[in-house]
C-alpha cells in the first residue's frame, strides 16, 4: 500500500469516525407511555402499560425503565418490534411491585421497539391517583415521561343478621358480604348487646372477631377494620340474657 | 469509493466500516431451548429443575448476550448452575431463594460453535390448585431474539382425612365437647375446603376454637344449628376444632348423634361424613 493510499484511507475513516461519534453524541431518544385503561379498579383485571422507544440516531448505551406505581403488582413485559431483539428486561417477581429495566445496548438510527408491562392494582388500596414512570437514556440524552392513573375502589357491603334464643341463651350471628373487586376500607360495624346482657363468646371468620370488642358502658360490640377483602365474613356472638327476662331449661 | 477500490477493495473498505460501526453489524443469533425435569410436579413437592441450553451455531462470535427466564407465577427459585465449555463466559443471577422473579444470564463474548446449559432449581408454592404454567426463555444477542417455551402441569396431591370424636357422656345440665380433626397428608395444600356439622337437638352451642386451617374460619349459624368453616387453604399437617356445648337440662336419657361433613375444591377427602355421639345419662 502506498503512502498516499494509507494516508487517503485515514482520512476517510477519520470522517467516519467523527460522522458516527457526531449522530451518537447527539442522538435524540424518545420515549413514550400509554396503557390499556386509565381508570383501572384496584384488585380488578390487568392492563398493560406501553412504552414506545425511539431515536433518531446511532446511539449506544440504551437503557429504558419503568417505575410501577405504588401498588400496581407486576405480571408480565414482552417487547416488540422490528428491533425487539436489541432489548433485553429485567422485572420484579410476579405480584410484586417495582421496576421494569430494559437494556439496549448500541441502537441503529430509528429503532423500534416497544416494550409492554402487563399489571394489576392491589385490591387492598384506596381509590386514587397513581403515577407510573416511563425513562429512556441513550448516549447520555434522556427521555422521560409520565402517565397518570385514576384507580377506583369499588367495593361494597351487604349485611345481614341471624339471631335465635335457647333459654337464657341468645345466639346472633351477623353476615358480612364483600362484594367488588376492591378491598372494603375502614369498616364500621356494631352490634348492639340487650340491656343487661351479658357476652359469653365471641368467633368471627377470617380474623374478623380480631376487629371486634366488646364497649362495656354501652353494651355494643363494635368492629373496626381498616380493610377487608372481598369475600363472606361472620361474627358469631353467645350472650347470656338477663335472669328476669327469661328461665333456663332450652324452653 | 475509488480511492477505496484502489487501495483496499470493497470487502476490506467493508472490514473497516465494520470497526467502525461493528456493533451495529449483523451479529451471530443464539438459539435457545428450553427442558424441565418434571412436567408435573407437585404443588408443594420436592424441587425440580429447568434447564436453558443456549448455543452458537453461527460462523462469528456472539456479543452481548442476554438470556432472561421470568419464573412463572406460584414457582420460586432455589438455586442455579451454569454448564458446558463455554460456562465461564457466562454470569447469572436469580432472584431470593423462595422467591419469584426472573434468571438473568449475561456473556459479553460468545464464540462460534459455543453452547452453554443453564439449570435452574426450582420448587412450587404448595397452595395452588394446579393447573398449567408456561415459563419462556428469550434470548438476545446482537440485535436478533429467540425464544423457547415450556409448559408444565401442576398437581395437587392433598389428601384430607376427617375424625370426629365426642366426649363419651354427660348429664343433663352439663357440659360436652367434640374434636374435629382434620390431616391433611399431602405435600400440597387442600383448597377451598368446607366443613359442616349440625347440632342435634339434644344440645346447644356454646363455643368453638379451632387450631391451624380451623382458626378464624367457622362461624355458628343459629337458624340452622350448623357450624360451618370455610376454609381457603388446608395446609399439610394437622387442624383441629373444639366445639363445647351444653346438655338440656331436661334432657332425658338419651344419644347425642353428631354428623360431620368436609368437601374440598382441590384435594382429595376420606372419613366424609365423620360421625360420634355422646351419652346423656342423668
Amino acid at each position: 500500500m502506498t503512502p498516499r493510499c494509507k494516508r487517503r484511507i485515514a482520512e476517510k475513516l477519520l470522517a467516519l469516525t467523527m460522522f458516527a461519534t457526531s449522530l451518537d453524541a447527539f442522538a435524540a431518544v424518545t420515549v413514550g407511555l400509554s396503557t390499556s385503561n386509565l381508570a383501572p379498579v384496584a384488585g380488578g383485571a390487568a392492563f398493560s402499560y406501553t412504552m414506545s422507544l425511539g431515536n433518531d440516531a446511532l446511539a449506544g448505551a440504551s437503557v429504558a425503565t419503568l417505575v410501577l406505581p405504588t401498588n400496581a403488582r407486576f405480571i408480565g413485559v414482552s417487547v416488540a418490534g422490528a428491533d425487539a431483539g436489541r432489548w433485553s428486561c429485567e422485572a420484579p417477581g410476579a405480584g410484586d411491585n417495582g421496576m421494569v429495566a430494559c437494556e439496549g445496548g448500541i441502537l441503529p438510527a430509528n429503532s423500534a421497539a416497544t416494550v409492554t408491562v402487563v399489571a394489576q392494582f392491589d385490591g387492598n388500596m384506596s381509590a386514587g391517583v397513581r403515577l407510573a414512570t416511563a425513562r429512556f437514556t441513550a448516549s447520555g440524552q434522556l427521555s422521560e415521561t409520565q402517565l397518570q392513573q385514576n384507580v377506583a375502589n369499588n367495593a361494597s357491603v351487604l349485611t345481614s343478621t341471624e339471631e335465635a334464643r335457647e333459654g337464657r341463651r341468645l345466639y346472633r350471628t351477623a353476615h358480612l358480604q364483600v362484594i367488588g373487586q376492591s378491598s372494603l376500607i375502614s369498616l364500621l360495624h356494631s352490634e348492639p348487646l340487650p340491656p343487661g346482657a351479658a357476652l359469653r363468646f365471641m368467633a368471627g371468620t377470617s380474623g374478623f372477631d380480631e376487629h371486634c370488642r366488646l364497649d362495656p358502658d354501652a353494651n355494643t360490640v363494635d368492629c373496626v377494620a381498616r380493610r377487608l377483602a372481598p369475600g363472606a365474613y361472620a361474627l358469631t356472638l353467645v350472650v347470656d340474657m338477663p335472669d328476669a327476662m327469661f328461665s333456663d331449661g332450652f324452653e | 469509493m475509488s480511492i477505496v477500490r484502489k487501495c483496499f477493495g470493497f470487502g476490506r473498505m467493508l472490514a473497516a466500516a465494520s470497526l467502525l460501526v461493528g456493533p451495529m453489524a449483523a451479529q451471530a443469533a443464539v438459539t435457545v431451548a428450553l427442558a424441565a425435569s418434571n412436567l408435573t410436579p407437585v404443588a408443594g413437592g420436592g424441587a425440580f429443575g429447568y434447564t436453558v441450553t443456549l448455543a452458537n451455531p453461527d460462523a462469528g462470535t456472539a456479543t452481548n448476550v442476554v438470556m432472561t427466564l421470568p419464573l412463572p407465577p406460584g414457582i420460586w427459585f432455589a438455586n442455579l448452575g451454569v454448564g458446558g465449555a463455554q460456562a465461564g463466559a457466562f454470569s447469572c443471577v436469580g432472584p431470593g431463594v423462595g422467591e419469584n422473579g426472573s434468571v438473568v444470564c449475561r456473556s459479553a463474548s460468545f464464540v462460534a460453535g459455543g453452547a452453554v446449559t443453564v439449570d435452574v432449581v426450582v420448587t412450587v408454592d404448595a397452595d395452588l390448585a394446579g393447573g398449567i404454567r408456561t415459563a419462556t426463555a428469550r434470548v438476545v444477542a446482537g440485535g436478533n431474539q429467540n425464544a423457547a417455551s415450556r409448559q408444565i402441569t401442576l398437581q395437587n396431591d392433598a389428601n384430607s382425612a376427617l375424625a370426629l370424636a365426642a366426649s363419651d357422656a354427660a348429664q343433663p345440665g352439663g357440659t360436652a365437647s367434640l374434636l374435629a380433626t382434620i390431616v391433611n397428608n399431602g405435600s400440597a395444600s387442600a383448597i377451598n375446603s368446607n366443613f359442616s356439622m349440625a347440632l342435634p337437638a339434644e344440645v346447644r352451642f356454646t363455643s368453638i376454637y379451632g387450631t391451624g386451617a380451623f382458626a378464624d374460619a367457622c362461624s355458628y349459624s343459629p337458624d340452622t344449628r350448623v357450624i360451618f368453616c370455610s376454609m381457603s387453604r388446608v395446609p399439610t399437617g394437622l387442624h383441629q376444632l373444639t366445639l363445647t356445648v351444653d346438655v338440656s337440662p331436661a334432657q332425658p336419657q338419651g344419644t347425642a348423634q353428631f354428623s360431620a361433613t368436609l368437601t374440598s375444591g382441590a384435594g382429595a377427602v376420606s372419613g366424609s361424613p365423620a360421625a360420634a355421639s355422646i351419652a346423656i345419662e342423668p
